[in-house]
């Protein structure tokens, strides 16, 4: 699949997988996949960031892993860390059969250590390189952002008892940031950047074609005339990503709405939006 | 296009780009070089997208390489044109490109772009390049401001040499000596680390102040990354990095020349809206606003009401900066003031950002100050043995 890829065969294969690819967000997945290096996605929440992911990973015929980023998130949560109680439990079973050296030759061994998302990845076994998220970057502490740049450079890591793990081959990373901290400039060097924004009307429609089939057109056009309004109100601190508007369409279809007016509307606004202020500031508008 | 001619146009974007505070290195060029190649181009915006890609690294450049982008493309055009000797080569395209974008009123940074044309002209305000001293007082006093502001200890933990005994981590780390505690670990709250996002009025009616404003705009931006700081009078414009890559003298000619709007009238109100829709990323609970203003405002007050109730909601506190606020018996009267004040945590003059005096005597009993944080466990242990 990857040597005859061009952007546009992959816009067909990512709708086929039910993702609406626009030119810059195939090409780019396209640029990363062909130079080999990490792709750095930014951009608002619920706008298709991390989906990317997941259907890159279906499309390559091959699995995900994924590394969701906390605030205080360490190196032996991503990478790897030994199974302790194992350890201690299968000393005390060879104590009396074996000689010292082949117990710690035993323990120290591949068996025993608990693999976190990175080392899986280097691990992996299949034909074609894993699919590695690496989700919310901005989230994670500057230090880790710091381990992961020697992590995503070499793509090996050192376990002191065991030796140099290098990857088989050279998995495909994306990176995802909600841009809550500015990701560091190291990071950025090593990556494509991509920001992705609201979708325009037309590829809001597309979207909701593919994702809710269900919904006639003529609702799925008033549907998104009005996602598209709401977002134009600047007061509201979460605007409506496309997720928020699947959703809201899958909604108004399991209720079986035929049209939109203001007390389905009124009804459904929690799918939307999400935060108690924003509904007064949607409410006060009167856009409904 | 040529493959020769690619490799010379990515040069040449890059050049460009970096003369504008763009970091874009040799690897970024490379990569940029090797993706055109793999691409099939068919029209220029397909060029576009590849080399955006591959040389920008944030959001807020994008608008910078787009400026330089279109500007290169044109001239390119231009000169094969006038090569051709079919638009008679009047010669002066540069200005052609500047009368245009400013017809269309579009942002200043495309009048800015024209400059790079033969023709020097534009309304061009010499700017007074910071002082020295000027730099080191004030850093002093951010320095003060931001462990002044720092908000209240978070709700993480991390890890400390005092403070209460972390049970979890202890025991986590026992089991790698299988079960035995070695060492008793302790932890305490996670300071929350102040972000500062200034926004400087360089309207009209702040002219007198000008070179206050540009000394400490310059000094806030070279604090450290956490800082953010834009320029408003009639439109906004983000200046941080063109202050943070650059000496104090070439930062204030590359500002004098980008700034077309120093110097015009004033609206405050929708200038902080644009801030809201296009920068909120940007702020957040612990983030400090500053607004340096004297509220002088042609817009319309509703619109600045409604930007400061949202702003008020968006960051930790909000400090309103007015220059006539030193001056004795001074009242907020202007329209823009009133309108700000309601939302605003602390009014102060601009001596306030001056001097370490001013600034105690504004800030002095206001927050609630912050112990200095201790270093970090590991520091510790590597001073110790050198």
């Amino acid at each position: 699949m990857l040597n005859d890829l061009t952007p546009e065969k992959l816009v067909e294969a990512m709708e086929r997988e039910l993702y609406v690819a626009d030119k810059p967000l195939a090409l780019s997945v396209y640029l990363s996949l062909k130079l080999e290096k990490p792709l750095l996605i930014e951009g608002e929440p619920g706008c298709g960031k991390t989906e990317v992911a997941k259907v890159l990973a279906k499309l390559l015929n091959t699995d995900l892993i994924r590394l969701q980023c906390y605030e205080g998130i360490t190196a032996s949560q991503a990478l790897y860390e030994w199974d302790y109680p194992r350890q201690l439990i299968n000393i005390r079973l060879l104590e009396d059969r074996k000689t010292p050296e082949e117990i710690s030759e035993e323990i120290f061994s591949q068996k025993y250590l608990l693999k976190r998302p990175l080392l899986a990845t280097l691990l992996h076994e299949g034909p074609n390189p894993p699919v590695l998220l690496i989700d919310e970057i901005d989230r994670s502490d500057e230090e880790f952002e710091g381990f992961l740049l020697e992590f995503l450079a070499e793509f090996q890591v050192t376990i002191p008892e065991l030796g140099t793990i290098s990857a088989k081959k050279k998995p495909v990373v994306i990176i995802t940031s909600n841009r809550t901290r500015e990701v560091g400039d190291g990071l950025r060097r090593r990556c494509l950047y991509l920001y992705v924004t609201y979708p325009s009307p037309e590829k809001e429609r597309r979207i909701l074609s593919l994702k809710v089939p269900q919904l006639s057109p003529k609702m799925a056009d008033e549907v998104v005339a009005f996602v598209q309004k709401l977002r134009q109100i600047n007061e509201l601190n979460k605007k409506p990503g496309i997720s928020e508007t699947i959703d809201w369409a899958n909604a108004l279809n399991v209720l079986g709405a035929a049209e939109l007016n203001p007390s389905i509307i009124e009804s459904t606004l929690s799918c939307l939006i999400k935060n108690e202020d924003d509904l007064r500031i949607v409410r006060d508008s009167g856009i409904f | 296009m040529l493959e020769e001619d690619f490799l010379f146009f990515v040069a040449e974007v890059a050049d460009r780009l970096r003369e504008y505070g763009v970091k874009c290195g040799t690897s970024e060029t490379i990569d940029a070089y090797r993706a055109l190649s793999l691409v099939r181009m068919e029209r220029v915006e397909d060029l576009k997208n590849v080399m955006k890609l591959c040389m920008i690294k944030r959001l807020e450049d994008y608008e910078i390489f787009d400026r330089v982008f279109e500007d290169l493309t044109t001239t390119r055009r231009q000169k094969t044109e006038r090569r051709q000797g079919e638009t008679g080569g009047d010669g002066d395209g540069g200005q052609r490109t500047l009368q245009r974008s400013r017809e269309s009123g579009k942002d200043s940074r495309q009048a800015m772009m024209a400059y790079y044309s033969p023709v020097e002209i534009l309304s061009k305000k010499d700017l007074p390049v910071p002082s020295l001293e000027f730099i080191r007082e004030s850093r002093r006093v951010m320095k003060r401001l931001r462990r002044r502001l720092a908000l209240l200890p978070g709700r993480r933990y991390e890890k400390s040499l005092k403070g209460v005994v972390d049970f979890g981590e202890t025991i986590r780390q026992s089991l790698r000596n299988y079960g035995e505690v070695m060492r008793v670990l302790r932890m305490r709250r996670k300071l929350t680390r102040c972000k500062l996002v200034a926004i400087f009025d360089v309207s009209g009616s702040m002219d007198t102040y000008t070179e206050f404003l540009m000394q400490s705009m310059y000094s806030l931006a070279r604090q450290s990354v956490a800082v953010e700081v834009f320029v408003f009078s009639t439109k906004l414009l983000r200046v941080s990095s063109l202050l943070k890559y650059f000496g104090p003298k070439k930062a204030a000619d590359l500002i004098s020349r980008d700034v077309n709007i120093w110097g015009s009238g004033t609206r405050i109100g929708s200038c902080l809206l644009n801030f809201i829709d296009k920068y909120r990323g940007m702020v957040g609970r612990g983030t400090v606003l500053i607004i340096v203003s004297d509220g002088w405002d042609t817009g319309e007050p509703e619109l600045l009401d409604r930007a400061m109730r949202s702003l008020k909601g968006m960051v930790g506190r909000l400090i309103w900066v007015n220059p006539h606020a030193d001056k004795p018996g001074f009242k907020p009267r202007t329209i823009g003031m009133e309108t700000a004040l309601p939302y605003v945590d602390i009014l102060a003059g601009i001596n306030a950002l001056k001097s370490i005096k001013g600034f105690t005597s504004y800030f002095g009993m206001s927050f609630q100050p912050m112990t200095r944080r201790m270093q970090p466990v590991s520091r510790r242990g590597l001073r110790a043995h050198p």
